[in-house]
C-alpha cells in the first residue's frame, strides 16, 4: 500500500499564506528595520502597507505573465507549423531583441502611449519576459521524439489532434520551465514599475534610493526576493503536478 | 487484400522503389526482407500513405488508398515501428486505447478493450495498465506496441521490424507469441525485417528485396530450395538448407519404433533442423521421437533427413 498522496500544491499554498501574513505585520517590520538601521528616521515605507505593496507587485507580475503565456506559446506553435516555418527566425530575433532592450527604456518609451500607471509597466515587462517562453516552446515543439510523432501519424491522428493530444503534452515540461523562468524574471524586474507611476515593491526601493534611506531599499528588496523564491518553488511543484509521467526528480 | 501495382518512389534522382508489384492474400503474413536501404520500409509506408508513391497504385481490399481519407485509412490499419513510439505522457492503458479513442469509442468501451488487449499480449492488466512507458522493459514495450496496433481490430497490420530492438531470447519469445496471436486473429500482415531467420520462421510468403526491386517472392520453403537469382542465393547464404529444415515438421519424416531403445530422443514438436542437430550432437544415425507424456512414438533416421534436405529433383 502506498501512503495516501497529498496534493503537491498544498505546501506552496501554506507558504503563500505564511509569507503574506508576515507582510501584514507592519509593526514587526518597523521594529526589525529600526533595529538594523538605528539611524534611519523612517525605517519602513509609510505611504502604503507592505502587504498592499506586495499585492500590487503580484498583480503587475500576473498581468504581464498572463500576456507572456497567452502570446508566447501560440506564437511558438504557429512558428512550428508548416504554414509558419518562415516566421521562426524572425520571431527568435524579435524576442531576443525584446529581452536585450532594457525594460527601463521600454517603460519610458511606452509612457506616451499608456500614460502614467501600471499598464505601461505591464507592457514593458511582457516584452521583457517573452523570450524564455517563446524560446523554450519553440525548442520543445521542434525537438519532439520523431518515433513518437511517426507512430502518432501512422495511427491516424489528425493535425489538430496531434497538436493537442501529443505535441503540446510532450512539450509541456520544457514550456513550463520557460514559463517559470519568465515569471520569476518578471517578478524581479517589476520593481521598475514605479518609474512610470505603477505600484508594487519597487516603491520603497526607489523612494529609499532617492533619499538615501537604506532601510527602505532593504524592505522592498527582501520582500521581492521572498516572493521570487516562493513563486519559483510553487511553479516547480505545479510542474510536478502537471507532468506525472516524467521521471521523478 | 493488399495489392501493389508498379509502385515507384523517387527522391530526386534516387529511385527508392523501382516498380514493385506485390499481392498479399487475406490472413497471410508476408515479410519484406532485404538489406538496409533496399526499400522495404519505404514500401511498407506506402500502404498507410505515410509515403505517397511517385507512380503506381496501392490497393487495400480492392480500393485505391488515394481515394480514401488518409487519417481514416490509418485508423483502420495497425502500425508498429521498431522504436515502437509509445506515448510517454500516457499510461499503458491510454496508449493501447489510442485508436479506439480516435474512433470515438466510449471511455468504458475502449478501456475494457485495452485491458483485453493487454491480457492477450501477455501483460496482466492490473499490473501494467497504470504504468507509464518509461517503467516498461523493452520486451514489455513491444507487447504494448502490438496491443496498441490491434486494439481497434484492424484487418491489416503493418509491422516495421517490431522485434528489432530487443535481445535475441526475448525476440524469439515475441515471435512465438506473435505466431500464436496470428493463428487466432488471421490478420493480413506486412512485416518488415532484415533478419532471415525471423522471416523464415513467421512468414507465409517472403518478398526478398534489393535496391528497390523484388528479387523473389515465394513461400519460405520455395525461396530456400530454389533461389532464383545470384543475389537471393548470396543473401540466403550457405545455411539455407538448414533454414529450410527449420520449416519442416518431424511428423512426415517419422517411422514407427523398431523395438530398439534409442540412444537419444527428441519431442515430436521439434523441427527437422533440431533433429538433425541432435543427430550430429549424439553422433548417431537415428533418434527416438516422444510425445508430450515422454512416450516413445516413433523414430527418425538420418537417411530421411538427408532425403528431405536434398535439392535433387
Amino acid at each position: 500500500m502506498k501512503a495516501p498522496q497529498m496534493h503537491p500544491l498544498w505546501l506552496p499554498l501554506v507558504g503563500w499564506g505564511l509569507v503574506l501574513a508576515l507582510f501584514a505585520q507592519q509593526g514587526f517590520w518597523k521594529e526589525l528595520l529600526s533595529t538594523l538601521f538605528p539611524t534611519s528616521r523612517s525605517p519602513v515605507f509609510e505611504r502604503e502597507t507592505l502587504l498592499n505593496l506586495a499585492l500590487q507587485h503580484l498583480a503587475i507580475t500576473a498581468g504581464a505573465g498572463m500576456l507572456v503565456v497567452l502570446v508566447g506559446v501560440p506564437l511558438a506553435v504557429l512558428a512550428t507549423r508548416p504554414v509558419g516555418v518562415g516566421l521562426r527566425p524572425l520571431l527568435e530575433h524579435l524576442v531576443a531583441a525584446g529581452q536585450t532592450f532594457p525594460p527601463v527604456a521600454v517603460l519610458v518609451l511606452a509612457l506616451p502611449f499608456f500614460g502614467f500607471g501600471s499598464a505601461g509597466a505591464v507592457l514593458a515587462l511582457f516584452l521583457y519576459g517573452l523570450l524564455p517562453v517563446v524560446r523554450n516552446s519553440l525548442e520543445a515543439l521542434a525537438a519532439l521524439p520523431a518515433d513518437v510523432l511517426e507512430a502518432a501519424r501512422g495511427m491516424g491522428y489528425a493535425r489538430h489532434q496531434m497538436l493537442w493530444q501529443v505535441e503540446l503534452p510532450l512539450a509541456l515540461p520544457v514550456i513550463l520551465a520557460g514559463i517559470r523562468t519568465s515569471l520569476v524574471l518578471i517578478l524581479a524586474t517589476a520593481t521598475v514599475a514605479p518609474l512610470v507611476g505603477g505600484g508594487g515593491l519597487g516603491l520603497p526601493i526607489i523612494a529609499g534610493l532617492a533619499v538615501s534611506n537604506l532601510a527602505l531599499v532593504v524592505q522592498g528588496a527582501v520582500a521581492v526576493a521572498l516572493l521570487a523564491l516562493l513563486l519559483d518553488w510553487t511553479l516547480a511543484r505545479a510542474e510536478d503536478a502537471l507532468i506525472p509521467w516524467r521521471e521523478p526528480r | 487484400m493488399i495489392r501493389l501495382e508498379q509502385v515507384v518512389k523517387r527522391y530526386g534522382d534516387f529511385e527508392a522503389l523501382r516498380g514493385v508489384s506485390l499481392e498479399v492474400d487475406k490472413g497471410q503474413v508476408v515479410t519484406l526482407l532485404g538489406p538496409s536501404g533496399c526499400g522495404k520500409t519505404t514500401l511498407l509506408r506506402t500502404v498507410n500513405r505515410l509515403i505517397e508513391p511517385s507512380a503506381g497504385t496501392v490497393r487495400i481490399g480492392g480500393r485505391d488508398v488515394r481515394e480514401l481519407d488518409e487519417v481514416e485509412l490509418r485508423r483502420g490499419i495497425g502500425y508498429v515501428i521498431q522504436s515502437i513510439g509509445l506515448f510517454p505522457h500516457m499510461s499503458v492503458l491510454e496508449n493501447v486505447a489510442v485508436v479506439p479513442r480516435l474512433l470515438n469509442w466510449s471511455k468504458p468501451q475502449r478501456e475494457a478493450r485495452a485491458q483485453e488487449m493487454l491480457a492477450m499480449v501477455g501483460l496482466e492488466p492490473r499490473t501494467y495498465a497504470g504504468r507509464y512507458p518509461r517503467e516498461l522493459s523493452g520486451g514489455q514495450a513491444q507487447r504494448v506496441g502490438l496491443a496498441r496496433a490491434l486494439a481497434a481490430d484492424p484487418p491489416v497490420l503493418l509491422l516495421d521490424e517490431p522485434f528489432g530492438a530487443v535481445d535475441p531470447p526475448t525476440r524469439e519469445h515475441l515471435q512465438d507469441e506473435f505466431m500464436r496471436l496470428q493463428s487466432q486473429l488471421k490478420k493480413t500482415v506486412l512485416f518488415v525485417t532484415h533478419d532471415l531467420d525471423e522471416a523464415v520462421k513467421i512468414s507465409d510468403r517472403i518478398c526478398l528485396m534489393n535496391s528497390g526491386q523484388v528479387e523473389q517472392y515465394d513461400a519460405p520453403e520455395t525461396l530456400l530450395r530454389n533461389p532464383k537469382t545470384p543475389f537471393v542465393q548470396a543473401f540466403l547464404g550457405p545455411s539455407r538448407t538448414l533454414l529450410r529444415l527449420s520449416r519442416v515438421a518431424l511428423d512426415g519424416l517419422m517411422e514407427p519404433p523398431d523395438g530398439h531403445h534409442p540412444k537419444a530422443t527428441i519431442p515430436h514438436t521439434a523441427t527437422a533442423r533440431e533433429a538433425f542437430s541432435a543427430l550430429l550432437a549424439y553422433g548417431c544415425r537415428s533418434l527416438g521421437v516422444t510425445d508430450e507424456a515422454g512416450q516413445l512414438v516413433g523414430l527418425v533416421r538420418l537417411e530421411a533427413l538427408l532425403a528431405e534436405a536434398s535439392e535433387e529433383p
